[in-house]
């Protein structure tokens, strides 16, 4: 486990340090909560949604934490579960929502102009073209660029069937981006 | 989170490995163009950080004032149970409420100058009737048992044989019931 997130551990199990502890966790992890989430679900709102709801999940397990995986580990493990609970609960298969958002920035550290070009769109487009599971092998492989023995843990499923998956979501996304 | 000037080992391995499955996908996976909002990060710790902040101040304040005050009165309570404390009744009615029929018999004897036989005849504690009418028979059978024993014992002393007194006897006998 890294060196920030036992310390980070340490100090939360102190009253007295439990929320700086809780705000050094949501500054190092809060981004990766929320850029799976929004590659996930494809739409601001609905990634800020799960975002916030997985770090209040966080804050009411994380006395609990047995650090039998990394902490890592478990925050995408709740990340994963939330995300997917959010799906299955707005009962639909999420659409391209990618819509205009005043006075934004982008995932790099630049802010730029909003201009959601064509290979965007093609690329939501075979994303969302998906079955769930292997959207999110692929978001956590490529995205997250999580090994697959992390991802394995994650998702409770064999390194084998997540590098199956793997391939079959990558040549289904470069079908569907080339004949778009 | 995905850094796309940033290159290094994991990086490499990943785009290696897509480049195996999908060799002309990999320029079509960059989504550095998705958006969010300006200072959404800073934004999201405040909003969770308010959500799992523990109860502010004045809240404690009102939750001592409650506790205190629930400790006052199971006190207050606590005691009374102790003493054994009876409920005082200020109202005539409420204490003429709480007597039985020979209490009120009493005061109305005492107030009225006349008997409970009187005030039986008058329609007063008629449910005491019968008691009284026993407690009157009763008394009238005991004056009638000591008539009776006074006869027996007149009627042992007249049943003597007057004549076999000898005159000792006789001034005793006189003595004692004619004062001579």
């Amino acid at each position: 486990m890294a060196i920030i997130d036992k310390e980070i551990l340490a100090q939360f199990r102190d009253k007295r340090t439990q929320q700086d502890a809780f705000k050094v966790l949501v500054r190092q992890y809060s981004s990766k909560i929320y850029w799976h989430a929004r590659r996930m679900l494809r739409n601001h709102e609905d990634a800020n949604d799960v975002t916030q709801e997985v770090l209040v999940k966080i804050w009411s397990n994380l006395l609990n934490f047995k650090e039998e995986s990394a902490l890592s580990t478990w925050i995408f493990r709740i990340t994963t579960n939330e995300t997917i609970s959010f799906i299955r609960k707005a009962g639909r298969h999420l659409t391209v929502a990618e819509t205009e958002i005043p006075d934004t920035s982008s995932n790099s550290s630049e802010s730029i102009p909003f201009n959601e070009g064509d290979t965007l769109k093609k690329l939501n487009r075979a994303i969302e073209s998906l079955p769930v599971k292997q959207r999110q092998v692929f978001i956590l492989r490529y995205y997250d660029e999580m090994k697959y023995e992390e991802m394995s843990e994650v998702l409770s499923t064999s390194v084998g069937a997540l590098k199956a998956s793997y391939h079959h979501a990558v040549k289904k996304i470069e079908q569907s981006v080339l004949n778009d | 989170m995905h850094q796309s000037n940033r290159m290094n080992d994991k990086r490499r391995d990943i785009k290696s490995e897509i480049e195996s499955i999908a060799p002309n996908l990999e320029s079509y996976l960059d989504d550095s163009d998705l958006l969010v909002p300006v200072g959404y990060f800073d934004q999201l710790e405040e909003e969770v950080l308010s959500k799992v902040q523990p109860a502010s101040s004045p809240n404690h304040w009102y939750k001592w004032v409650i506790g205190i005050a629930a400790m006052i009165a199971i006190s207050l309570v606590g005691f009374r149970y102790l003493l054994h404390e009876e409920p005082i009744h200020y109202s005539f009615e409420a204490q003429l409420a709480d007597m039985n029929d020979e209490e009120l018999l009493a005061i109305l004897e005492d107030d009225l100058d006349v008997s409970g036989e009187e005030l039986i005849e008058l329609g007063f504690a008629e449910d005491m009737r019968v008691e009284i009418e026993t407690q009157i028979v009763d008394e009238v059978a005991e004056v009638d048992r000591q008539y009776d024993d006074s006869l027996i014992e007149s009627e042992w002393i007249f049943d003597d044989d007057l004549d076999a007194l000898t005159d000792e006897e006789w001034y005793e006998l006189l003595n004692s019931n004619l004062g001579i």
